[in-house]
C-alpha cells in the first residue's frame, strides 16, 4: 500500500492517464480506424461515447466499492483466493512487462520509420529503458508530476498540428454511412474503447489516488481524449483519405510532416517525434513501476515502511531489474522489423490489453461485488 | 545499489550507443548544413527498370549557377545514388523539393511507382506538387529552361502562379494525386510543356521555357489524355479552381468583347429513372467582368446588350464543358468525380450501374452567366468626336 503522503491527487492521476494514452493514440489510432472502417470510422468515435461513459461509471463504482488501501494486489487475491489470485497477478505482471517491451520497441520504430532510416532500434530502446528505469525506481507520484508538466505541452502541440491540418482537410463525402459500414464501425469503436481502457491499469493497479474518486471529472477526460481521437482521425482522413491513412505507418507524424504553420514553420515531424518521447516515458515508467510492485507482492516481499533512497534496491525494489531486463529482451528480440512489429501492434497487444482491461478487471469487479470481498 | 555500480552499468549500456557497427547507425542521418545541396526539382523519365532521373537545384542563395544533373538507372533510388556521385562536393538533399516532373512517356507507363517512392521516402514531402511533361521528357523540361540566373524551378513557380490565377490548369500535389487515384482510380495533374523561346523572348539568348499545357488525365495510374484550351478552363471550373480566363464574344454590333471570369461554380445533379441513370444535370454559374472591347460600339451598359453578352458567354462556357465531358467519356475516366456525386446521391442506384457507366452517360449542361463589372469604364470610349463632329 502506498503511504498516504505519497499518493497522487486525482489531477495528477488524470494527467498521467492522459499523457500515457497520447502515446498509443498518436501511434496507431488513425491507421487502425481507417483500416477497420475506412472513412466511416469517424462514426466509431461517436458510437464509443456510450461504452466510454459506461466504462467511466464502472470504474467509478469499482473505486468507490473497494476497500481503502486496496489496489489490484490486494483485491485480486481477496476476490479469487490467495493462490489463484497470486497466479493471476503474476500473469498480469508478465503481460505488463511484455507491454513495456513492446512500447520500447515501437517507440524506437517511430524514430526509425520517420527520421532515422536504416538505424538500429538498439540505441533508442536502451536510452528509453535507462530513463524509464530511473523513473520507475522512484515513486509513482514523481512520474505523475512529470505528466503534469508534459500534458499541456503535448496537448498544445497536438492540437496546434490538428488545427492547422484540419483547416486543409477535405471531408466531403465521409459523412455518408452505408448499412455495410456498421459492423466495421462497431469494430473500430471497440478498438477505440480498448485504447482508452488502458486507463484501467493506472486506476486500479495501485491504491494511488487520494480522496473520493471523481467519476464525472474522469469521464470528462475520457471524452476529451475521445474528441482528440476523432479530431486526429478527421485530420488524417481529410488530408490523406482513408486508403492512404490506412497504409501510412504513423499517420499523425506524417500529418506533422505535411503541415505548414502559416507558411512559416514547416517540417516539424522531428520535433513531434522527439516530444512524443515524453508520452512513452510516462507510460513505460508507470507500467514498469506497477509490474515490479505486483511481482513484489506475488513473491511475498514486504514493502519498506521507510522511504527508500532512489537507488536503494532493497525490499523487493530489485525486482525492477529483472522487469527491465525482460522488457529489454522483449524489445530487442520481439520484432526484427517494422513489418513484424505491426503484427504485434495490430493483433497481439490489443488482444492482450482487451483481455486485461475489458474482461479480467470487470470480471474481478463483478465477482468481488457478488462475494462482497472488494 | 551503490552509485559506483550503477555508473558501471550505465557505462556498459552506453557501449551499445557507440555506433561502431556495420549497419547504418543513428549518426548516418547527420549532415553538415553547409555541405547540403538543396534539390528543388526532380524529374523522372523512362519506364520501370530503365529510369532517368534529372534534378535541378534552383539558383543557390549564395550565388552561383544551378546544379542540374541527370542519370539513368534501374530505379529512382539507384539513379539518385548515381546523381550523388556527380555532385561530389555537396550532398544532394531532397527534403525541400518544390516540384516532381514526370515525362510524358514515363507517365504513360504509370506514375504509381513515383507516388510510392514519394510516400515511402522520409525526406520528400507527399505534398510536393507533381507535374506531367507534355510532349517532352522531364529531362528536357528540367535541363532546358534557365541560364546562370534561374532554372526550371523558377519557371515552374511562374507556371503555378499563373495557372492558379487564370485557371488554364491547376498544379496538384502528389498527395492529392495519390489520394484521387487510391479512391477513384482517376486523377488530374497539371501538364507543362517545354517550348522554344526563339522569336518570343528577346532579352536573353533563346532557349526553352516551361509553359502551362492544360491537364493530364491519369487513369489507373497511367496517363491517358492531355487536354488544354477551353476544356482545361472548364476542368478548372468544374473542379473548383476557376480562374480569370478570358472569353471573347461577339457584341452583336460588329465588335467583340472580352469577358474575364471572376468566379464560377458547378453543381452536378443526377436524374435517376427506373432503368438506372437517366442523365446527369450539370448546372454551372459563372460571373464575369468586361475586360476589353475591341472595335466596340455597343452600349454595353444597356440591358439588351448585356443580356446578349451573358448569353454568348453562357454558350461558350457550355461548349467548353461539353467538350470536357466528351473527353472524359472518350477515355472513360471520371476525373471530375461525377461517380462520387452519384454515389452520394443514391448509393444503391450507383452500385447497380455498369462499370463503364460514364461512356453511355447523357449530360444536360446549363450555364447561367452574369456580368458583374465593367471595371473603370461603362460604355466604350468615344473616338469619333461625338454628334457635333
Amino acid at each position: 500500500m502506498i503511504p498516504a503522503n505519497d499518493r497522487l491527487t486525482q489531477r495528477q492521476l488524470f494527467a498521467m492517464i492522459t499523457v500515457a494514452l497520447l502515446s498509443p493514440i498518436a501511434r496507431r489510432m488513425p491507421s487502425l480506424l481507417a483500416a477497420n472502417a475506412g472513412s466511416a470510422a469517424w462514426l466509431s468515435v461517436v458510437v464509443s461515447i456510450l461504452p466510454v461513459a459506461v466504462m467511466a461509471i464502472y470504474l467509478g463504482a469499482f473505486l468507490r466499492t473497494k476497500k481503502e488501501g486496496y489496489g489490484l494486489r490486494e483485491m485480486i487475491p481477496a476476490v479469487l483466493g490467495k493462490a489463484i489470485g497470486k497466479g493471476v497477478l503474476f500473469i498480469i505482471s508478465l503481460w505488463l512487462v511484455f507491454y513495456a517491451g513492446f512500447l520500447l520497441r515501437s517507440g524506437a520504430d517511430r524514430f526509425i520509420s520517420t527520421i532515422y532510416p536504416g538505424s538500429s532500434p538498439v540505441p533508442f530502446i536502451i536510452c528509453m529503458a535507462a530513463i524509464c528505469f530511473v523513473a520507475a525506481l522512484g515513486q509513482l507520484k514523481a512520474i505523475a508530476r512529470s505528466a503534469m508538466i508534459f500534458r499541456p505541452l503535448l496537448l498544445g502541440v497536438f492540437l496546434l498540428i490538428l488545427l492547422f491540418s484540419f483547416s486543409n482537410a477535405d471531408l466531403g463525402g465521409i459523412w455518408q454511412i452505408r448499412s455495410d459500414d456498421l459492423l466495421p464501425v462497431g469494430y473500430s469503436a471497440l478498438t477505440t474503447v480498448n485504447t482508452l481502457a488502458l486507463a484501467t491499469v493506472f486506476l486500479l493497479a495501485e491504491d494511488s489516488a487520494t480522496g473520493k474518486f471523481d467519476t464525472k471529472s474522469f469521464a470528462v477526460w475520457l471524452f476529451a481524449l475521445l474528441a482528440i481521437i476523432g479530431l486526429l482521425f478527421l485530420s488524417c482522413i481529410g488530408l490523406f483519405g482513408a486508403d492512404l491513412t490506412a497504409s501510412i505507418t504513423y499517420p499523425f507524424f506524417a500529418l506533422a510532416r505535411e503541415t505548414s504553420i502559416l507558411g512559416v514553420l514547416e517540417r516539424t515531424e522531428s520535433l513531434m517525434i522527439g516530444i512524443w518521447v515524453f508520452a512513452d516515458f510516462v507510460l513505460i515508467s508507470a507500467i514498469l513501476f506497477i509490474a515490479s510492485g505486483t511481482l513484489r507482492f506475488c513473491f511475498g516481499i514486504e514493502e519498506s515502511k521507510e522511504k527508500l533512497k532512489v537507488f536503494e534496491l532493497t525490499h523487493g525494489k530489485w525486482l525492477l531489474l529483472p522487469c527491465l531486463a525482460a522488457a529489454l529482451a522483449v524489445a530487442l528480440f520481439m520484432a526484427p522489423s517494422t513489418i513484424s512489429l505491426k503484427t504485434f501492434a495490430e493483433n497481439i497487444v490489443p488482444v492482450g490489453n482487451a483481455i486485461l482491461n475489458l474482461a479480467l478487471f470487470p470480471l474481478i469487479f463483478i465477482i468481488g461485488k457478488l462475494r462482497k470481498r472488494l | 545499489m551503490k552509485r559506483s555500480r550503477l555508473i558501471i552499468i550505465v557505462c556498459i549500456l552506453s557501449l551499445a550507443l557507440s555506433g561502431c557497427k556495420k549497419s547504418r547507425g543513428i549518426y548516418s542521418n547527420y549532415r553538415e548544413i553547409e555541405q547540403l545541396q538543396l534539390i528543388q526539382t526532380l524529374g523522372i523519365d523512362g519506364s520501370p527498370g530503365a529510369l532517368t532521373v534529372s534534378v535541378s537545384s534552383g539558383k543557390p542563395l549564395g550565388g552561383g549557377t544551378p546544379v542540374i544533373i541527370s542519370r539513368s538507372a534501374s530505379s529512382i533510388s539507384s539513379a539518385i545514388d548515381l546523381l550523388q556521385d556527380y555532385a561530389s562536393q555537396e550532398q544532394l538533399y531532397y527534403a525541400h523539393l518544390q516540384y516532381i516532373v514526370i515525362g510524358e512517356e514515363a507517365a504513360k507507363s504509370g506514375v504509381g511507382g513515383v507516388l510510392d517512392y514519394v510516400e515511402r521516402n522520409m525526406q520528400i514531402r507527399i505534398s510536393t506538387p507533381i507535374i506531367i511533361a507534355s510532349g517532352c521528357t522531364a529531362k528536357e523540361l528540367i535541363t532546358g529552361p534557365g541560364d546562370a540566373d534561374y532554372d526550371v524551378t523558377q519557371a515552374l513557380d511562374s507556371v503555378k502562379r499563373d495557372t492558379d490565377l487564370t485557371g488554364y490548369s491547376h498544379v496538384f500535389t502528389c498527395l492529392e494525386t495519390a489520394r484521387a487515384l487510391a479512391e477513384s482510380g482517376v486523377a488530374l495533374a497539371a501538364a507543362v510543356s517545354a517550348v522554344d523561346t526563339n522569336g518570343v523572348v528577346f532579352m536573353k539568348p533563346a532557349g526553352t521555357t516551361a509553359v502551362p499545357a492544360g491537364y493530364a488525365v491519369l487513369k489507373d495510374g497511367k496517363l491517358v489524355d492531355i487536354f488544354d484550351g477551353g476544356a482545361a478552363v472548364a476542368a478548372s471550373l468544374m473542379t473548383g479552381n476557376a480562374g480569370t480566363a478570358g472569353f471573347s464574344v461577339d457584341d452583336g454590333e460588329g465588335g467583340s468583347v472580352t469577358l474575364e471570369l471572376e468566379s464560377g461554380q458547378a453543381a452536378v445533379r443526377p436524374v435517376w429513372s427506373d432503368g438506372g441513370l437517366d442523365r446527369i444535370m450539370v448546372e454551372v454559374t459563372v460571373n464575369a467582368g468586361i475586360a476589353e472591347l475591341e472595335y466596340g460600339k455597343a452600349e454595353i451598359m444597356t440591358g439588351s446588350v448585356r443580356s446578349r453578352l451573358k448569353q454568348a458567354l453562357a454558350k461558350k462556357v457550355k461548349e467548353n464543358i461539353e467538350l470536357l465531358l466528351e473527353r472524359s467519356k472518350a477515355c472513360d475516366a471520371d476525373f471530375l468525380g461525377l461517380g462520387e456525386q452519384l454515389r452520394r446521391d443514391d448509393p444503391k442506384a450507383y452500385e447497380a450501374l455498369p462499370e463503364d457507366w460514364l461512356k453511355s452517360a447523357r449530360f444536360d449542361v446549363t450555364v447561367k452567366a452574369e456580368i458583374k463589372h465593367s471595371y473603370e469604364l461603362g460604355d466604350p470610349v468615344s473616338v469619333d468626336g461625338g454628334e457635333k463632329k
